[in-house]
């Protein structure tokens, strides 16, 4: 590398050992010769970059973190560049994070660092405001109401739908296949409504009948309350077929899709629904309600595969238990010796946490300042949280990121891994990342580098 | 029976009423009346064939399934056996599906809905019962929500039904609640039951 022949970057700064090295950059330890101030330099091969296609990754990654400021995160000083190669200059950052990561990812719980160790730790402790700490502490969750103007917040592309309806006690109830007298009067192939539950988020299953919706050549309107509606382009032997679906909330993570031909024709909607929709569904669906379809309509369940979603922890997860407390506020009880009991973690629910593309460098700007968390185009986080509250999964997601993308990082540099990893998120189809992890555990850190 | 070439209703099952009786106290017609003890012999014939509806046809018929076990079923079953005597009879048969008639008015539907959800005939829907109720709705679909879900979601509920908040729903906040909110009562109506529009009804006949 020439600039290490010469030791000295741009004139300005004196080039040192290697740090670190991943697919695209590497990192070197640097010094500011005029201010001798401790940089780290992160070197990206713009060829490796163009051959990939990942220049938009690479612009992405500087507007964003030209805007954060945060202690736990790197900084950001100046972009520089030759023909050949890119030059970020981050502050440089000791190693401190690394012994506590090793103390948390440790194997074995009783040696595990506890939650309370981990938030007297300096580093978390860095840039917190002691009262919202306090405040988050004693206050419980659901007593802190998101602040009224963050409702507002959900008005980009992917919510144009309204949310979706809140069933009560009643209406739960009155899902009952038991309170449905139509199965004495028809058969059960022919029924015109089919109803599923689904651990996403209300957004994951309107963009999944969106997709679905696209490849059948349906055309997909959105209207108030959760419902789809969904159009065909050809006549069929009863006019064009009409499909709704229509979300409910019952918890936050928790929705029930109701699927109903609203026109043309039984025979033909069947077969949609059968051989298309259910398989191509198959990914949110939690289990079919048993409409009649024979003695149990469900699919086969998995009990992981609950908790998985819920608690956003990887597949590979479950066979280690060195899995951080992801669980909020756990709510499925036959998983809760699973999770470590979290009376004492502040960690958030995922319920607060909204899944959203379709922002930009600009929306985060916006976001921010308005109280929202947003990272470019995958997430947005409807309430602030301290790092504290944050970083114990932030961490844990950092650790699968680590498994993921291979490539050594040094000491140096462990922040801007945490970043760089991050983001990488936003390459992945959303159905493969929240498939991977769950949502909570991928979604979280964005908060935590968004900076509270 | 021996009695093929006779006409209809010649074989009395216990329980028949004439169908023109029926027909007055309840919105169907007499002829609708007779589509109904069509069906009403198929669904008592499809196990025991002594011509009365026990709970395992009223199961089979609800979920293709004799066996199926379902507390809101269950409920129901009870609902339509009005001389509680284990069966349901002809007469109560159709007096009981009068209620899911689409013209018949809703506060007959109401009254049913909620008799259907005081579990243990306090006059009241009792915290206690609609828990129950959420829960068993919940195992009937494989779902395991934890305790403290479940009580918001009750807890919720009843900040809106229970107007008094004395802790249970009475009549008077049944009907209120299930006005504001009709779709509560979607399963009270059973469009089939408006046999001119009903191909089911012509095809019973027939």
């Amino acid at each position: 590398m020439t600039e290490q022949k010469s030791n000295v970057l741009m004139g300005k700064y004196e080039v040192g050992k290697m740090l670190g090295q991943g697919t695209f950059a590497k990192v070197y330890h640097a010094r500011n010769t005029k201010t001798s101030e401790s940089v780290a330099i992160k070197v990206i091969d713009k060829d490796k970059v163009m051959k990939v296609g990942l220049m938009d990754q690479i612009k992405r990654e500087i507007s964003v973190m030209k805007m954060v400021r945060h202690p736990n995160i790197v900084q950001l000083y100046e972009v520089m560049a030759t023909k050949t190669k890119i030059y970020f200059v981050l502050e440089h950052v000791r190693g401190d994070v690394r012994r506590l990561l090793v103390r948390i990812l440790d194997p074995n719980p009783s040696t595990r660092i506890s939650m309370e160790k981990i938030m007297e730790n300096p580093w978390f402790r860095k840039g917190l405001d002691a009262k919202l700490l306090k405040h988050n502490f004693q206050v419980k969750e659901k007593d802190v109401a998101p602040p009224a103007d963050l409702d507002c917040l959900t008005e980009s592309k992917q919510q144009e739908v309204k949310k979706p309806c809140n069933l009560n006690a009643f209406d739960i109830i009155s899902l009952s296949t038991g309170l449905d007298l139509s199965g004495m009067f028809e058969e059960s192939e022919k029924k015109r409504e089919s109803k599923f539950t689904s651990t996403s988020t209300a957004s994951t299953i309107i963009s999944k009948i969106e997709d679905i919706a696209k490849s059948l050549r349906l055309k997909l309107t959105k209207k108030d309350g959760g419902l789809l509606k969904m159009e065909g382009s050809k006549f069929g032997r009863k006019g064009v077929m009409g499909i709704d679906a229509e979300i409910f909330e019952v918890t936050p993570n928790f929705h029930l899709v109701e699927l109903k031909k609203t026109n043309g024709d039984t025979l033909e909607y069947q077969k949609v629904l059968n051989q298309e929709m259910r398989p191509a569904l198959k990914d949110i669906v939690w289990a079919w309600q048993a409409m009649n379809f024979g003695a149990k309509g469900s699919n086969d369940l998995d009990v992981r595969k609950y908790s998985e979603s819920y608690f956003g922890l990887c597949p590979d997860d479950s066979s280690s238990p060195n899995s951080p407390p992801v669980a909020g506020g756990g709510r499925l009880t036959q998983t809760a010796g699973d999770a470590e009991p979290s009376a004492a973690s502040p960690v958030p629910d995922q319920e607060s946490i909204r899944l959203d593309r379709g922002s930009d460098a600009h929306g985060l700007r916006r976001r921010q300042r308005r109280g929202t968390l947003r990272m470019t185009d995958t997430v947005q986080c409807r309430r602030r949280y301290s790092p504290a509250q944050l970083c114990p999964v932030f961490l844990c997601s950092v650790r699968r990121r680590t498994l993921l993308h291979e490539g050594s990082y040094g000491e140096g540099t462990t922040h801007c891994l945490v970043f760089h990893c991050c983001k990488i998120e936003k390459w992945m189809p959303m159905t493969s990342v929240t498939k991977a992890w769950g949502t909570a555990a991928w979604m979280l850190p964005m908060g935590c580098i968004l900076g509270v | 029976m021996g009695c093929a070439s006779s006409k209809q209703f010649k074989r009395r099952t216990p329980g028949y009423e004439d169908p023109n009786i029926l027909a007055k106290e309840t919105t169907f017609s007499v002829n609708e009346v007779e589509a109904l003890y069509e069906l009403y012999k198929k669904i008592s014939n499809s196990i025991f064939k002594d011509g009365i509806i026990h709970k395992e046809e009223f199961q089979l018929a609800l979920f293709r399934n004799s066996s199926k076990k379902n507390l809101f079923a269950d409920r129901i079953f009870d609902l339509f056996d009005q001389k509680r005597n284990g069966v349901i009879e002809f007469g109560e048969f159709v007096r009981s599906l009068n209620i899911f008639h689409p013209d018949t008015p809703m506060t007959e539907k109401i009254a049913f809905a909620f008799r259907l959800y005081d579990l243990r005939c306090t006059g009241f829907i009792e915290r206690e019962e609609l828990k129950e109720l959420v829960i068993a709705l919940l195992n009937e679909s494989d779902l395991f929500l934890s305790e403290e879900a479940v009580e918001q979601i009750v807890d919720q509920t009843f900040k809106q039904a229970d107007a008094n908040g004395d802790g249970k729903i009475d009549p008077d906040e049944w009907k209120d609640f299930a006005c504001k909110n009709p779709a509560l009562l979607r399963n009270m109506t059973l469009p089939y039951l408006n046999m001119q529009k009903s191909t089911w009804a012509r095809a019973v006949v027939m």
